[in-house]
Order: C-alpha cells, then structure tokens, then sequence
C-alpha cells in the first residue's frame, strides 16, 4: 500500500516537475523544477530497490549538473522570455505529433502491464553496488571502456569549439 | 553472465580478437599526445598508418560468424573484419584532402586528426556490434566527433548552425534509439543479439507484439536518421554545408556505412526480415528518401548542398537493399564501398577548389572545363560515377542493388528507385554541362593549385572508380564469402 501511495506521489511530481521545465519561462524555475524532476525519478528508482541508482540520481543529475545548469543560467544572465510565443501552424503540428507519442506509449505500456508478466529486469537483485560492479567489471567490461573514448571525444570537443583560437 | 572469476586466457583471447579496434584506439591516444608534444605536422601521417595498420590487421584476421568478443559484445567473425576495413579505409581516404583543407583555410585545427580516429572506431564498434548496449555507444561515439566535426569553423556563422542543430536533433535522435532499446529490454531481459533471437525470447516477443513495435520502431527513428532517410532528412543538407568539405564526405559516407551494416544486423536478429510490417516501414521511407532526394537535389544551385541531397537520394537506394534480405545485405556493404570511394572523391576534389571558387555556387564554376580542364574531367568522372553511367563503379552498385530488390520479388519498388535514379542523372549532369558548356574566359591550368597529396588521393580515386566499374568482383567476392559465413551462422538460429 504505502509502496502505491509513493510510486504515484513520485510519478505525479516527476510529471509536474518535467512539464514545470517546458512551460516556466523564467530559465532559473524551469531549472529548480528539473531538479524535482530529478528527484522524484530517484525515488521511483528506491521503490524499485535499485538503491546505487538512485543515490546517482541524486548526487550526479541532481547535484553536480544542476549546479552547472545553474552557474550557466545567471553566468549569461537570461532574461525571462517576456512574450508569449505564437501558436502558430507548425506549433500545432507538433503538439499533436506529442499527443499522438503520448497516446501510443500510454496504450503500449498499458498492454505490457495487462499480459501480467513480471519483467526478467526485476528477477536479480540489480539494485546493489555489488551486482553492478560485477558486472560492469565482467559481461560489460568493454562497453564500459569504450564509454571513456565517448567522453574523450567529448572533452576535445569542448575544448576545440571553446578555446580562444588563433589557429597556429 | 555473471560468472565472476573469469580467466585472464578468456580476455587476451577476446582483446585479440578487437585488435583492430585497439589499434585505433592507441593511434587516437598517442596522436593526441603527439599533438601536445608539437608534433602537429606528422599528425596526418600517423593517422594514416594507424588506419592502413588497423585495416590490414582486420583484414588478415576473418573468421567465420559468430567469433564473440568480450561476453559476447562484439561480433569480430564474418563480415566484421571486412565492414572495419571499409571503415578504416573511409577514414584513410578522407586524410588525403583534409590538412590541405584546412591548411588553405588557415585553421591548423590538430584535435581533428585524433577525433577521426576516434569516429572511425565509435562506426566500428556500432557496425560490429553483438549488443545494443554496444550499439548504442558506437553510434554516441561516433556521433560526438561528428558533431564537433560540423562545428570545427566555428568563427562561421554556417559552421555553427550546422554544429548546434546536428547535436540538437542528434541528441534527440539518440533519446529515441536509447528508449527504444530499453523497451526491447523490458519485455525480454536481454539486449544482447544472440539471446534476442533464441526460441524463448522469440516466444517473448510474440506474446509482447504492441511494446515490441513501439521499440523496435524507435531504433528505427535513431538508426534512420543517422542515415538521413526521409522524415528524418532535415538536418543533412544544412549540416554538410557548414561542415568542411572533406569532413562532410565522411559524414555521408562512412557514418551511413556504419549505420546500415547496423541496422542490417539488428534487422536479421530481430528477424525483421520476416516481419512485414517492420519491413514494409524500411521500404515505404526508402521510397519517399529516393523521390525526395533526387527531386529537391534537381532544384539546387550550389554543388555542396547539391551533393547532400544526392547523399540522401543514395540513402534510399541502400534501404531498399536492406528490403532484400541477404542479397541485399550483399549488395548494401558493396555500394557503400562504392559509395565511399566516390562520394570522398566527390566532396574531396570540391574541397580542393573551395577556396578559389567560393561558396561552392555552381554559378562559378562556369567554365570549369577551359580553366582547368583535367580537374574538371575528374570531377565529372565522380559524377558520372554517382548518376550510376555504366563502366563507372557507381553503375555496378546500383545494378547490385536492383538486381538484389528485383530478386527477392520486389519488381514495383525497384522500378520507382530505377525512375528516381534517371532523375538523378539529370543534376550530375547538369554540373558538367555548367563546367564545360559555358564560356568562361581564359585557361589559367590543367589543375587548380592544389598541394600534391590531395591531387594524389583523386588520382588513386579516380583509378578505384575506373578499376571497380569493370572487375566489380575484386570488392564483391570477399564481402559474398564473409557473408556465406553470415548465413550459415545464423541459419542455425530458428
């Protein structure tokens, strides 16, 4: 029961906190409502006992880039959008696209929760540090290396297209 | 899987078996601390090798299918050695006209040569793939070099939109891939290929169709528009505009071979090839990308962007290859090599001239054919050659492809694709009637000012254009022997 109440406290608010981030026009508390955002996914994550997630969750999304977020925000110093865009055309098109996304997911999922099945996710304890050391140390050694050639390349990338260039 | 004391004899073997792609990733480490030693003139050279050395070494080492690498991670049998060759070579191909380009634009920009390698191996990682975990972050690999490849000029207004709108709808296309991949994994459990096509799973997946499609149908989204297909085309023909030049033939050749040997993949492990409703999505959007592309590619001014619609008019040809099971997996690896070899020598030699006839208007290129009249023969050589004019290696592609559609009964299809290409003849050859039909003035030379290396890789291109056209079985041969080791191996799979 208490379990239930959580999951739709957590969902309810992760769903507000990610329309709050669309719709603030103000760049700081479209920010702040990502990090409920944030928030409330790592406690989905809790109630799904994958405990490292959430405690990731929470110190990477929610703590380390939000920071970032932040500092860029009132380092450009934005201003709050004053108008209101158009609902134009082109607007309309692609909100309906979103609603129709929306629809097929909902029926999708819904298909998947009615056939019952629990899912093979939730057959081992995924949720400690230990299993995910594991594996990442064994089954999934080389993807996780080849993760640091992503954030290398990255990295250069940041640097090239920032740096005070004179090209030497 | 989590079988924990694993031997130290299981990890040599299997990073043995990767030693092409370490290589790579040893050339891309020592070419950056290179780079910050100042050795930054030797850059291109070392790049090279590391390519050649990597593609040798893959080449000597085929196996049958199904040599798994790392916990079965990565296929490293069959086409796998042939598909990173083919990669490396795009990479090498691409060396020839790069520093000249850049050299003659003022921006000795060193990271680029470590990024090439490092896109290179991220298309590697994703073509040969045995995981889509693996998938997933080849393709991430590759496309963070290619972002920041469309980005490189950055004091350019054109090179910044390209970079801000490829790594927006990039990223996005990456979400689509990701959510994708996560709905496959919810209802099976697994992400690897081998257990995605075992009995069980299979059973899975019947019983679960409604999230399976809304998976499978957003891998689709992510891999299609990596290959520019036609609702996902957008971005392309801006992109390769603000990328430079040479970069750009890379992106259009060696990011989509990658892409479709993936795709290819996944489409026989999820055994989307008996699936016609999965199937019938990949021909209907390779239909629309080949009108599409050749339609809008007619109606351009400008060579560059001309070449990225007809990048996307050849998207198309290749999906409709993929339609064909596996001929047309066959027929897809043979035109992409084609392809590469063309579409490099294409954008390369239209780099070489950039900075003398700005903006790549064909407007000036107006009597291309009496102010440098070898330059202007070559560059129609690749035209001809990418209009698919027979003794050209471009014709036997697409004669692959529709030999390969028409087989597999697909009579309707290949005849829109052959109309679409009849249409396409029309704007190469409106270029060359632009180069050498209209008067321009007086000859200046037989060749544009061009350093000699880059004149050196057209002249190698125009040579593998001219040699492929006719003994096409020198390139098929291999691919069919390494892909008869494909099907025996995957005939044992139900």
């Amino acid at each position: 029961m208490v379990e239930i109440i959580l999951f739709w406290l957590f969902s309810i608010l992760g769903i507000a906190g990610a329309v709050g981030l669309i719709f603030n026009r103000n760049p700081i508390y479209a920010a702040l409502s990502l990090i409920i955002n944030f928030f409330s996914i790592a406690g989905l994550y809790l109630s799904l006992r994958a405990e490292f997630l959430a405690v990731i969750q929470i110190l990477v999304y929610a703590g380390a880039i939000m920071v970032l977020f932040l500092f860029v925000i009132m380092l450009l110093n934005l201003q709050t959008e004053e108008k209101a865009e158009k609902f134009d055309a082109k607007r309309g098109i692609a909100f309906l696209f979103g609603l129709a996304f929306a629809a097929e997911m909902i029926y999708a999922l819904r298909s998947f929760a009615s056939e019952g099945q629990t899912p093979l996710a939730a057959q081992f304890d995924y949720g400690q540090v230990e299993p995910i050391g594991r594996s990442l140390m064994t089954s999934f050694l080389f993807p996780f290396e080849m993760i640091s050639v992503v954030l290398l390349a990255a990295l250069i990338g940041a640097i090239v297209v920032a740096r005070k260039h004179t090209y030497t | 899987m989590n079988s924990f004391p694993f031997s130290i004899a299981e990890l040599a073997l299997s990073s043995q078996y990767v030693l092409p792609l370490l290589i790579l990733l040893g050339a891309g480490l020592l070419l950056m601390l290179l780079d910050a030693f100042g050795a930054a003139k030797f850059l291109p050279w070392v790049a090279g090798a590391a390519f050649l050395l990597s593609a040798g070494v893959a080449w000597t080492q085929g196996a049958p299918a199904g040599r798994l690498a790392f916990f079965g991670m990565m296929e490293t049998g069959g086409i796998a050695p042939i598909v990173h060759a083919f990669l490396c070579l795009s990479g090498l191909l691409t060396l020839f006209f790069l520093s000249d380009y850049l050299d003659r634009h003022d921006r000795h920009i060193s990271d680029v040569y470590a990024l090439l390698v490092f896109a290179v191996l991220g298309m590697s990682l994703m073509a040969n793939a045995h995981d889509l975990i693996m998938t997933f972050i080849g393709l991430e690999t590759m496309s963070m070099c290619l972002y920041i490849f469309a980005a490189l000029f950055k004091t350019e207004l054109k090179s910044n939109e390209a970079g801000l709108k490829y790594f927006l709808l990039g990223s996005f296309a990456s979400a689509f891939l990701l959510y994708g991949i996560a709905l496959i994994y919810g209802i099976t459990g697994t992400t690897n290929f081998s257990l995605l096509a075992s009995p069980e799973r299979i059973e899975i997946i019947q019983s679960q169709q409604t999230v399976f499609y809304v998976g499978a149908g957003m891998l689709l989204v992510g891999l299609l528009f990596k290959v520019s297909a036609f609702p996902f085309h957008f971005w392309t023909p801006d992109v390769y505009e603000g990328t430079p030049t040479p970069l750009a033939g890379f992106m259009a050749t060696g990011s989509k071979m990658a892409t479709f040997v993936a795709l290819g993949t996944l489409m026989h492990q999820l055994d989307m090839f008996q699936n016609t409703k999965l199937l019938s999505v990949v021909g209907l959007a390779s239909l629309l990308t080949m009108i599409y592309g050749n339609i809008v590619a007619s109606r351009q001014q400008n060579i560059k962007r001309m070449l990225a619609y007809s990048s996307i008019a050849h998207s198309g040809y290749v999906l409709l290859g993929l339609c064909a099971s596996q001929s047309g997996m066959e027929a897809m690896l043979f035109y992409m090599f084609i392809y590469t070899l063309m579409n490099i020598g294409a954008f390369g030699m239209l780099g070489m001239v950039e900075h003398d006839y700005p903006d790549t208007e064909l407007e000036n290129w107006r009597g291309m054919g009496q102010k440098a009249p070898l330059f202007a023969v070559a560059f129609s050589l690749f035209l001809f050659s990418l209009a698919g004019i027979p003794p050209l290696a471009g014709f036997m592609g697409k004669y692959e492809i529709f030999i390969a559609v028409i087989r597999e009964g697909l009579l309707l299809p290949a005849i829109v694709g052959i109309l679409a290409s009849i249409v396409g003849v029309y704007y190469y050859l409106r270029v060359i009637v632009v180069m050498f039909f209209s008067k321009s003035g007086e000859t200046s030379a037989l060749l544009p000012s061009a350093s000699r290396i880059p004149l050196a890789g057209a002249a190698i291109l125009v040579v593998l254009v001219l040699v492929l056209g006719i003994f096409p079985s020198l390139i098929l041969n291999p691919i069919t022997q390494a892909l008869s080791g494909l099907s025996q191996a995957t005939a044992v799979l139900p």
